[in-house]
């Protein structure tokens, strides 16, 4: 299990490797979700692991056309007290894979053009500061849907380790 | 004289290190007391309200008579807590399916200037059929989190540094027995199969 799991997000993990051209580094971005939202709902959330195999870098900043704006923001849980907070940027160095996924950091869209439907795709810009932009396309899931249970049991597939 | 001032500040000093002693005790028994009262059921968590569900029908805290009732206060705004928990509730409810048949869920808004009926309309839906969303006004909410003991905090875009206010909020998930009393709260991040459990043995 452990070794399909493995070899899976590595399939997963070249299929959207993506070059930051100005570093020569490669970001990976892999397990991208977003969760089906309301109607009315004028926000919605991404939620990805991030990947650096040399060097450090950092997460500036996301677009997408399906959104008036996007932030970058973590929650805090201090005794049961979920407190959401935005963040300037998230960094990233190699080896080390950053977590985005419900309960802690993740991609906040805001001023919703038109609901996150389960089965759409969404178009996401993400700019770096070494690598520049990176464009993904995330997976619309269920409305409560949860990180795949590989990805957390991995606790982060370090280095690329064969 | 110089032996009784040392003698009177001795004293002093001894009654602050007794006092302080005595704070810090009684400081560590009163999360310890809390969690004795809710295993014993008799923790004061709960109480009137007066509210309008989704649907935009009154609800009442006779609601929760007759019914094993799972309580989640929250708001739709938020991406990523809510959501999860709610998940839960859903996976809950669809584990027990009609046993017990009283079985429900109800999701109260902290954010009521947002979560008007007809947006938790189209919210509580998502995650499963059975779950009521619970609005109302400003005071009314304020009065329901009161006597169910629930923190939430308005926090200005500017303080959380982004485009909208946001909502602190406690994230427990309260059980409810049929006569309407508090049974116990789950923590957020719990798992369906122990809500499930947990609400099988209400009597």
């Amino acid at each position: 299990m452990n070794f399909f799991a493995k070899h899976l997000a590595l399939a997963s993990l070249s299929m959207l490797a993506l070059t930051g051209m100005a570093s020569g580094a490669t970001i990976t971005v892999t397990e991208a979700f977003s969760r089906a939202t309301a109607p009315t709902a004028r926000v919605g959330a991404a939620f990805m692991t991030l990947g650096l195999d040399q060097g450090d870098d950092k997460l500036l900043s996301v677009s997408s056309p399906v959104a008036e704006t996007a932030e970058l923001h973590t929650h805090i849980m201090e005794n049961g007290v979920a407190q959401m907070r935005a963040v300037d940027a998230i960094p990233l160095s190699a080896g080390a894979p950053v977590e985005l996924k419900p309960g802690g950091l993740h991609i906040m869209l805001i001023g919703l053009k038109a609901p996150l439907k389960a089965g759409d795709t969404l178009p996401l810009t993400l700019r770096f500061e070494k690598a520049g932009e990176v464009a993904v396309s995330v997976p619309v899931k269920g409305p409560g849907a949860r990180p795949a249970p590989a990805a957390s049991d991995q606790g982060g597939h370090s280095g690329h380790q064969h | 004289m110089n032996r009784r001032i040392l003698w009177t500040g001795i004293a002093i000093l001894g009654v602050i290190g007794f006092l302080g002693a005595a704070l810090l005790v009684a400081d560590h028994l009163r999360p310890f007391q809390a969690a004795q009262d809710q295993a014993q059921g008799r923790a004061d968590i709960g109480g009137p309200f007066a509210l309008t569900d989704h649907t935009g029908t009154p609800i009442t805290d006779a609601a929760l008579q007759g019914k094993v009732s799972l309580l989640y206060f929250g708001y739709s705004y938020c991406p990523d807590i809510c959501p999860t928990d709610l998940q839960s509730i859903g996976e809950t409810l669809d584990m027990l399916g009609t046993d017990p048949p009283d079985a429900q869920a109800l999701f109260i808004t902290v954010d009521p200037e947002r979560d008007t009926a007809e947006h938790l309309a189209g919210y509580v839906g998502l995650f499963h059929p059975g779950i009521r969303g619970v609005t109302g006004t400003p005071e009314q909410i304020e009065a329901v989190k009161k006597e169910f003991r629930v923190y939430s905090k308005k926090v200005s875009a500017e303080e959380a540094g982004t485009t909208d206010y946001l909502v602190d909020h406690s994230a427990f998930i309260y059980l409810f027995d049929r006569q309407g009393h508090f049974v116990r709260v789950f923590g957020h991040g719990v798992q369906a199969a122990e809500m499930a459990a947990a609400m099988k043995a209400v009597k």
